[in-house]
């Protein structure tokens, strides 16, 4: 039964995967401009006709539409995305490099928002309905709520400017710490009110069980009941919390390693961008939209798995 | 309705959308100075009582650009999500209600959709189309129409199993009929939920694409551009970014609190269900 759902679910993956690697690839298209004459044009705005027909033979632009579509997914299906424009380095490994970096940064920044999100979203579910409760439901809304780059820009100010605790950007050998904790306090910050108002809802529900009730009546000190019944229970639709935190974090990390200098894949999308290099761009794409599909896939089966009773199909 | 109109939650975030809303059709009235206006002679002066909230490196006054720049952000906002709301809630409805295979179609779409990340996608849109509001608010579309599909498709599904929609078709209603007459009244309210929460995020993420340049391009007062304009001088003139930041944080704090307030107004059983937005 679980071993057929999970099939079900994997074979799902198929056509999306097949349509997101479409999409990711038709982006070039819809772009006005030939990218080979974009990036042979001299700054001075003149383009060699000849050095521009070797760009295309090179990338493979002289060929029709699904030959270049085709001949590009069966390299993503091996791992590679194709050559930079700039800098003729292999796209898979240049992506790959900076998302590690980003996930350096986002674990910091996970850990920062489980430390805030799971003290409140209890405090707040235990004082369900009173100043308490509405006092954190409002900073969790007002956490969502701050513009990313702006938060970025106001702690810079403060930590960096006015009391240089911190340095202001920068990436070193991407391992000091100093360098992390700014960023990853912006992602962190804003995951850490969505988790909150996840927990807060999942602890409500299950202090409403009949187990949390035994416990109660079998004499357990309330401390002991909530620790150990009710927040351990509460926790597992937080699995799920964390796959949206991963697309809140994803998400994120656009602006806040832009700001931040830090070469992660948000900053390369947008340097990729901001320099033509379509390949880049099309090959980070992709790569951030199938370890987010997988990422949600495998969280999707470890709730399932965790909650015996709930075995629907969780589109419907 | 009149039960809508007693909390207080909504009555209070009313107030202040009523309020930005007021400022921005009005901002040629209401702002102290022309927009337009640079006046060389007093760049990045903090704020004082001719400039309450300084100006800027042209020498602009931020006050009246923040309250044109509240046109921009609001039109985004609900111009983006009334298209998105049309097209996703027509394709949730028609999947929910036939099911089959043009569920099925509908629902991998949707999820193809989804398997980016909003950013991404909407960034790699704007890029290819090309820098301005126009793209921008395509890129935004493509992202936000997939939150109504999903929630209208699940709202459906659960309303057609109902007695009266059951009955209506057994009398020989048109599916067209039963759609419009049953189902579509009956899903209104997650809908306007997620439009709520639905226009807070849309405009967070064109301040953010407009922050990174791929927006709303500086000619144009928006709060994202401002900031964009802003960072170079963030070090010694920070209320080039204070305020407009701010009131991006206000408008969306605002549509959330909003929206918040509806989810717990319009259904009990919807208070415990975690509507989350897309961005």
């Amino acid at each position: 039964m679980l071993k057929d759902y999970f099939i079900r679910r994997a074979l799902y993956l198929i056509p999306v995967l097949i349509f997101i690697s479409f999409m990711s690839f038709s982006l070039i298209y819809i772009a006005p401009g030939d990218p080979a004459e974009i990036m042979m044009t001299s700054p001075s705005g003149g383009y060699d006709e000849a050095a521009v027909e070797a760009f295309r033979i090179a990338h493979g632009l002289d060929q029709p539409f699904y030959i270049q579509y085709l001949n590009w997914f069966k390299g993503a299906v091996v791992g590679n995305f194709g050559y930079s424009y700039m800098s003729e380095q292999p796209v898979f490994e240049t992506v790959l490099n900076a998302f590690k970096n980003t996930l350096t940064l986002s674990v910091l920044a996970l850990v920062i928002a489980l430390v805030i999100a799971i003290p409140f979203g209890v405090v707040s579910a235990l004082k369900h309905n009173t100043v308490v409760d509405d006092a954190c439901r409002f900073c969790a809304l007002f956490g969502v709520s701050i513009p990313n780059f702006w938060q970025a820009y106001m702690m810079i100010i403060l930590f960096s400017v006015i009391l240089h605790w911190l340095p202001p950007s920068g990436f070193g050998h991407g391992t000091e710490i100093s360098y992390m904790i700014l960023p990853a306090t912006v992602l962190g910050t804003g995951s850490a009110a969505v988790m909150m108002r996840m927990i807060r809802s999942s602890m409500l529900d299950v202090m409403g069980k009949e187990y949390i009730q035994t416990a109660r009546g079998k004499g357990l000190s309330e401390k002991i009941v909530i620790i150990r019944h009710a927040l351990k229970n509460a926790l597992v639709p937080v699995i799920t919390v964390i796959g949206l935190s991963i697309g809140f974090l994803l998400n994120g990390s656009v602006v806040v390693e832009t700001i931040f200098g830090w070469s992660g894949i948000g900053n390369l999308v947008v340097d990729s961008i901001l320099s033509h290099d379509y390949m880049m761009v099309q090959g980070s794409v992709l790569f951030v939209a199938v370890i987010f599909l997988l990422i949600n896939f495998f969280v999707d089966l470890v709730y399932v798995w965790a909650n015996p009773e709930i075995r629907y199909d969780r589109n419907s | 309705m009149i039960e809508i109109l007693k909390n207080r939650q909504i009555i209070l975030s009313l107030i202040i959308l009523g309020g930005l809303i007021f400022m921005a059709v009005f901002a040629g009235v209401l702002a102290p100075y022309d927009y337009k206006e640079k006046d060389l002679q007093n760049r990045q002066q903090p704020p004082s009582s001719d400039h309450l909230f300084g100006t800027d490196h042209l020498g602009r006054d931020i006050l009246t650009m923040v309250m044109y720049g509240a046109r921009a952000s609001l039109f985004v906002g609900f111009a983006v999500v009334s298209v998105s709301l049309a097209i996703g809630v027509t394709l949730g409805v028609l999947a929910g209600y036939y099911g089959g295979w043009l569920d099925e179609i509908i629902m991998r779409l949707t999820d193809s959709f989804l398997a980016f990340p909003s950013m991404f996608l909407a960034l790699a849109i704007t890029a290819f189309l090309g820098q301005g509001m126009e793209n921008m608010m395509l890129a935004l579309i493509a992202v936000e129409w997939t939150v109504f599909a999903r929630v209208a498709r699940g709202s459906t599904l659960d309303v057609k199993t109902k007695g009266y929609v059951r009955a209506s078709r057994w009398v020989g209603a048109s599916n067209s009929y039963v759609m419009i007459k049953h189902v579509l009244p009956n899903i209104i309210s997650p809908v306007l939920i997620m439009a709520s929460i639905g226009i807070g995020n849309v405009i967070l993420a064109a301040a953010g694409l407009s922050f990174l340049g791929f927006g709303v391009q500086p000619s144009t007062p928006e709060w994202g551009s401002m900031l964009n304009a802003g960072r170079t001088y963030f070090s010694t003139a920070p209320w080039l970014m204070f305020f407009p930041g701010l009131l991006i944080m206000m408008t969306v704090l605002a549509f959330n609190y909003f929206g918040d307030g509806l989810r717990d107004a319009l259904d009990q059983k919807m208070k415990n269900l975690e509507l989350e937005g897309r961005f």
